[in-house]
């Protein structure tokens, strides 16, 4: 879309004559369009909330886990570093 | 010829920067099907524009709040991530290591009970057990590291 394009499409709306004759003036339309609009974007807004707590939620389950999961696996390291200190005794290797 | 009449009419809307800011930010076009929900949604609405404005700055306001608290929390979150994964992923290097060790453990002659019962559980761990894991893992089509527990 080109310069003039944009310009032309974001500087008037295009309506049906029937809805137009219907609504009676040029007021009342824009008028219902911006509240159309707003009424759009509160529901936009409420679902974007909606979503990130939902996220936040999500996030805080995993964040309350983690712990567990750090320490069984610190658990498994410190087993695991015991052991190589075994295996090289028993290899009689020295690192 | 007779000329029909055209079934659209335009409308300027150079003093709404509103409505454009509003379509841009709802990405949205507002075309002909487009312009008519809108106004019946105007229409259908019982809140005035200055009240959904009030109600909109309430909303941009709380997801500020939000965003905020989600930032936190999902910085908490990779903190901690990191710290489990770089543990996991230890954990998984030095067992490799002990892998091999106890391969290089097999070839070796105990000297006496003590060590001979070492080696042997050390092998158990190390290459029996990791072997019975690593089928499972297989058999469950699972590609994450295993881990000896």
């Amino acid at each position: 879309m080109n310069a003039a394009d944009e310009r032309s499409s974001t500087h008037e709306i295009k309506i049906l004559r029937d809805l137009y004759e219907e609504m009676g003036s040029e007021e009342k339309i824009i008028r219902s369009i911006k509240v159309g609009l707003l009424s759009l974007r509160a529901t936009s807004l409420e679902r974007e909330n909606a979503d990130l707590i939902k996220r936040t939620g999500d996030l805080e389950k995993y964040i309350a886990e983690l712990p567990h999961e750090i320490a069984r696996f610190q658990q498994l390291l410190e087993k695991a570093l015991k052991d190589r200190k075994t295996l090289e005794k028993l290899l009689d290797k020295k690192r | 010829m007779r000329l029909r009449k055209s079934p659209a009419k335009s409308i300027p809307i150079e003093t709404s920067r509103e409505i454009v800011a509003l379509t841009k930010e709802l990405g949205i076009s507002l075309d002909l099907e487009s312009v008519r929900k809108v106004i019946s949604l105007g229409m259908e609405s019982l809140n005035q524009e200055a009240e959904l404005e009030y109600a909109l700055k309430k909303l941009e306001e709380e997801k500020g709040r939000i965003a905020s608290n989600f930032r936190k929390i999902a910085f908490q979150y990779s903190q901690l991530e990191a710290k489990c994964v770089g543990t996991r992923n230890w954990f998984g290097r030095v067992s490799r290591d002990n892998r091999v060790l106890a391969m290089h453990l097999c070839a070796r002659v105990p000297r006496g009970k003590r060590e001979e019962q070492l080696r042997d559980d050390l092998i158990q761990k190390y290459i029996m057990n990791w072997r019975s894991a690593q089928n499972q893992q297989d058999n469950k089509g699972d590609t994450n590291e295993i881990g000896l527990e």
